[in-house]
């Protein structure tokens, strides 16, 4: 297929996803539209940690520190200073965060400044460690950012959390910092730059060998991760509307919500993330049923909460036992693929 | 001024000496081989010129400016490149890609990697240096005969393919000295002929200096101009392929006191 | 600190660092031998309090034999854990194996909330309550409010006491399996050099699983001990002890086992008497144990008493 041709077909592509977008919103009904503004986040998500875990080949638990960074910062630019006046209830908020008030667009920005920042700052130390310590070293340090959440009444609002967040958050700003996310990383992954990292992650000694400064190039990546981290968080929070410390949503919980999507996406595609984060956010609303009264056979069986995360973490186990490439592997959506997949089903 | 200098150069892992006093230089445009018999030292003697090993003891000279102990990518910068005695080509990227990632720090290092990260990011500035780079490792995979494969995945070349996309991924750093570990390991007769041929031919044409190891006799006496015999991370013999084969310690050391006394 | 205060610091302090060590065993043994971080430890630790809870209070057996029971279905779980999910991934990348065993976490995580619920329960009635009482030694009788108390002296709670002698008898039995018995000897081997020691007869995959059997069964002593210290058992309870056991394994050098002690008892003794002198910090005391770990990987990443690793090129 000619370069030109793809390009138009893109074109095509992005105005119709749009146009989708903008029918759900008008025909589904809010619960539909929420899940799929969800999806949008959850891609956000997937895509950048699959910059750091699937394509530069460091291994980082520590998505979920960076995403409530984000959620943090950005509730506290955005929330109004009458109402943080009146949730700062143990601890006035410090100053001069209990004055401001900045459009939801610059705090998401900021949001994902402050998450980049704290990841250069860890980065910087752990990722001289190699493969499951630096591992450690991340989930430790999502771990320190939750416990700092609890305890800093000043600045979080302790164990009370931030609450009545505006609902900011629509399709439009999920969805448009998806696209602009996908850009970022698509173009960094396919540019010199990504093949060094792919070289870093198939053998770390060679790439040093050639030239490559290991370190940098990792770190890098790590803080654009990061960055976008801080993003999906400060739209995360302003989709929950509440951000509570206590219950796991901002825990070691969502790493692994994220680990599963690309995962199963396939650990490596940009293409495979976003698949597996709209199929996780797909399931979980699914597999809600099994949470709630089941009428079987006329038996009536009592909802088990948990069902869910059992069989999503024995779905995510039976995956990395006996199809550890996911769904996409290593490969990306492409025009010449979904040509080639027709063509296939056509001779048959 | 010797292009590659080694001057006493130690190296012990715990009470283990792996390499002890060995002092070498390599001459520019020469093709050097290092022999000795399996856990000699060869490699680590490798692994301490690119940054791999940091010598105990020693200082390593490259065009008279002190490398011992630089990382090993700096090395590279310098001007060394080596291929892996085990094969450590980048699996899961093309024949192609193998070649281009070594060009890479030409364009990102000394600073510059920030900048060309935000270009990558922002897509500005790409076109043009990557077209350079492409046609760059095409050029050097029709030197090593690879040019048909450019874009195989490179696991699925075969072993002796596989060690020449070593020596062309070497290559393409801009390295003006290569270090080879076994290159024709793995590689049948008429492979290792045609290998004699393609190392003197990129020294000739690229103007580039060969320290090899190997166990091919036949390759290291046919091709290399100067030899070291390494036995037990000593230096026995040095000198030029005729005197080396006389050596009574090389023979020796590769087959046992008994066989001189024999063969006397 | 007055040297009383900080007797009884010290006291809770080795007896904190010696349930952190008996997991930790488990840790830095898995890892000398498969290089892989069992992310499932700490969940076979909360496993085992379950098993001890509901042998007691379902099976109405006592709570002796209870314990007992119950150190011994963690060690099958241990065991069963290992078969099930990390032998078919034996030979797969390293990383893989680190993801399946998060994966693994969380479904034991999952499951104890689904079979046990998520509520968390008590643990207090189920040994006996001698054990919570207080040993004071010294100190003087007053009378307050009409009552005879005891005021001052050296305090600390009869589980300290018996956790560190529980302890202590572990780790001579430790001691003896791997040193005087022939898997012990076996295990030593498989650690050096998993390929050899296989070339050698030796069934690896046994040896194997019998490493995950008897660190998950420390695990299991460690988490019943743990439970009557803090008598409040859900099913994420394994989490924090067994990432800071990590943080102690990493801190004696994994894959050592006198390492993982030593690691245990110092990050115990530390976090108590971190919060005996800064009260106000105490929220902090979880993130305590993480900024120790990014410290010492950042300065020396082999621990303390643990062997650099060469990386062979």
């Amino acid at each position: 297929m000619k370069k030109q041709t793809k390009i138009i077909l893109t074109l095509i592509a992005l105005p119709l996803i749009a146009l989708l977008l903008f029918l759900s919103q008008e025909l589904l009904n809010s619960y539909y539209s929420r899940i799929i503004t969800l999806i949008g986040i959850y891609g956000i998500m997937a895509v950048s940690l699959t910059l750091v875990n699937g394509i530069s080949g460091v291994f980082s638990l520590g998505h979920a520190g960076f995403i409530a960074l984000g959620a943090y910062t950005s509730a506290l630019l955005t929330l109004s200073p009458e109402q943080k006046e009146m949730t700062f209830l143990i601890e006035k908020l410090v100053w001069p965060l209990n004055s401001i008030q900045i459009p939801f667009f610059w705090a998401t920005i900021i949001a994902g400044l402050v998450a980049a920042v704290f990841a250069f700052l860890i980065g910087w130390p752990s990722l001289r460690l190699t493969g499951d310590y630096f591992a450690i070293a991340t989930l430790g340090f999502s771990e320190i950012i939750r416990i700092f959440a609890l305890n800093l009444n000043s600045i979080t609002n302790g164990a009370l959390g931030l609450k009545a967040l505006p609902d900011h958050t629509n399709v439009w700003w999920a969805w448009g910092w998806l696209l602009v996310t996908v850009a970022c990383v698509l173009s960094l992954a396919y540019s010199s730059f990504g093949r060094a990292l792919r070289a870093i992650r198939e053998d770390r000694v060679a790439a040093q060998a050639m030239g490559i400064n290991v370190f940098k190039h990792q770190l890098m990546a790590f803080v654009l991760g990061g960055f976008f981290a801080g993003i999906s968080g400060s739209l995360y929070g302003h989709w929950l509307s509440t951000i509570d410390p206590r219950t796991n949503t901002f825990g070691i919980l969502l790493t692994f919500n994220i680990l599963i999507m690309i995962v199963l996406g396939g650990l490596g595609s940009i293409t495979g993330a976003i698949i597996g984060g709209a199929l996780f956010a797909f399931l979980s609303e699914w597999l809600r049923f099994l949470e709630g009264p089941i009428n079987l056979l006329g038996f009536k069986i009592m909802g088990i909460s948990g069902m869910r995360m059992l069989v999503f973490s024995g779905l995510f186990v039976i995956i990395m036992i006996f199809w550890p490439r996911g769904l996409m592997g290593r490969s990306e959506f492409s025009w010449d693929g979904l040509v080639s997949v027709f063509k296939r089903r056509y001779k048959r | 001024m010797s292009l590659l200098t080694l001057e006493n150069v130690t190296m012990k892992f715990g009470g283990l000496t792996a390499v002890e006093d060995v002092t070498l230089r390599v001459e520019e445009s020469e093709i050097f081989g290092l022999i000795g018999p399996n856990g000699a030292g060869k490699t680590t003697v490798f692994n301490m010129v690119t940054g791999h090993y940091k010598p105990t003891a020693g200082r390593i000279l490259f065009r008279d400016n002190e490398i011992t102990a630089l990382q090993p990518d700096k090395i590279t910068r310098t001007g060394i490149a080596r291929t892996f005695q085990n094969i450590r080509l980048f699996k899961d990227l093309t024949v192609l890609e193998n070649v281009m990632v070594s060009q890479h720090h030409t364009i990102a290092s000394n600073g510059k990697a920030v900048t060309w990260f935000f270009k990558s990011v922002s897509r500005l500035g790409y076109s043009e240096k990557e077209r350079e780079m492409r046609n760059k490792a095409l050029e050097l995979l029709s030197v090593l005969g690879l040019e048909m494969l450019a874009n195989e995945k490179s696991s699925a070349l075969s072993y002796g393919s596989q060690r020449l996309l070593e020596i062309a991924r070497a290559m393409a750093t801009g390295a003006t000295l290569l270090l080879l570990d076994e290159p024709a390991a793995g590689m049948n007769a008429s492979e290792t002929a045609g290998l004699v041929d393609t190392i003197r031919r990129i020294r000739d044409d690229f103007g580039l200096t060969v320290l090899l190891i190997e166990h091919d006799m036949k390759l290291v006496m046919g091709l290399c101009e100067r030899i070291m015999v390494l036995d037990h991370g000593r230096t026995i013999s040095e000198g030029v392929p005729a005197f080396v084969q006389k050596d009574v310690r090389v023979i020796e050391a590769y087959l046992g006191r008994e066989w001189v006394t024999v063969g006397k | 600190m007055d040297p009383k205060t900080l007797l009884q610091n010290f006291v809770n302090g080795l007896s904190l660092g010696s349930l952190y060590a008996l997991i930790a065993i488990g840790y830095t043994m898995v890892y000398g031998i498969l290089r892989l971080i069992n992310f499932a430890h700490g969940d076979i630790f909360m496993m085992a309090v379950y098993f001890a809870l509901f042998f007691v209070t379902l099976a109405q057996l006592p709570w002796y034999l209870a314990a007992i029971l119950a150190i011994a279905c963690a060690a099958l779980l241990g065991f069963t854990v290992d078969r099930i999910a990390y032998k078919p991934i034996r030979n797969a990348p390293r990383i893989s194996a680190l993801i399946t065993a998060i994966g693994v976490s969380f479904f034991l995580e999952s499951l104890a909330v689904v079979v046990f619920s998520g509520i968390p329960r008590s643990f207090r009635t189920i040994f006996p309550q001698s054990l919570n009482e207080m040993i004071i030694i010294g100190g003087e009788m007053e009378v307050k409010y009409g009552r005879e108390v005891i005021v001052g002296g050296i305090r600390f709670p009869v589980i300290s006491l018996i956790t560190l002698i529980v302890a202590a008898i572990a780790l001579v039995f430790l001691w003896w399996f791997i040193f005087r018995t022939k898997v012990g000897m076996a295990m030593r081997a498989v650690s050096l050099d998993i390929q050899t020691t296989s070339l050698m007869g030796v069934n690896v995959d046994r040896v194997i699983g019998m490493t995950f059997a008897l660190g998950s069964a420390l695990a299991g002593i460690g988490g019943i001990l743990w439970a009557i210290r803090y008598p409040q058992v859900w099913p994420y309870m394994g989490f924090i002890p067994g990432m800071k056991a990590f943080v102690a394994a990493v801190f004696g050098g994994i894959g050592s086992v006198p390492g993982a002690v030593l690691g245990g008892l110092i990050l115990g003794i530390t976090e108590v008497m971190m919060v005996g002198i800064m009260p106000a910090a105490a929220g902090y005391r979880d993130a305590f144990a993480f900024f120790i770990l990014i410290i010492v990987l950042s300065i020396k990443p082999s621990g303390l008493l643990g062997r650099p690793e060469i990386v062979k090129v």
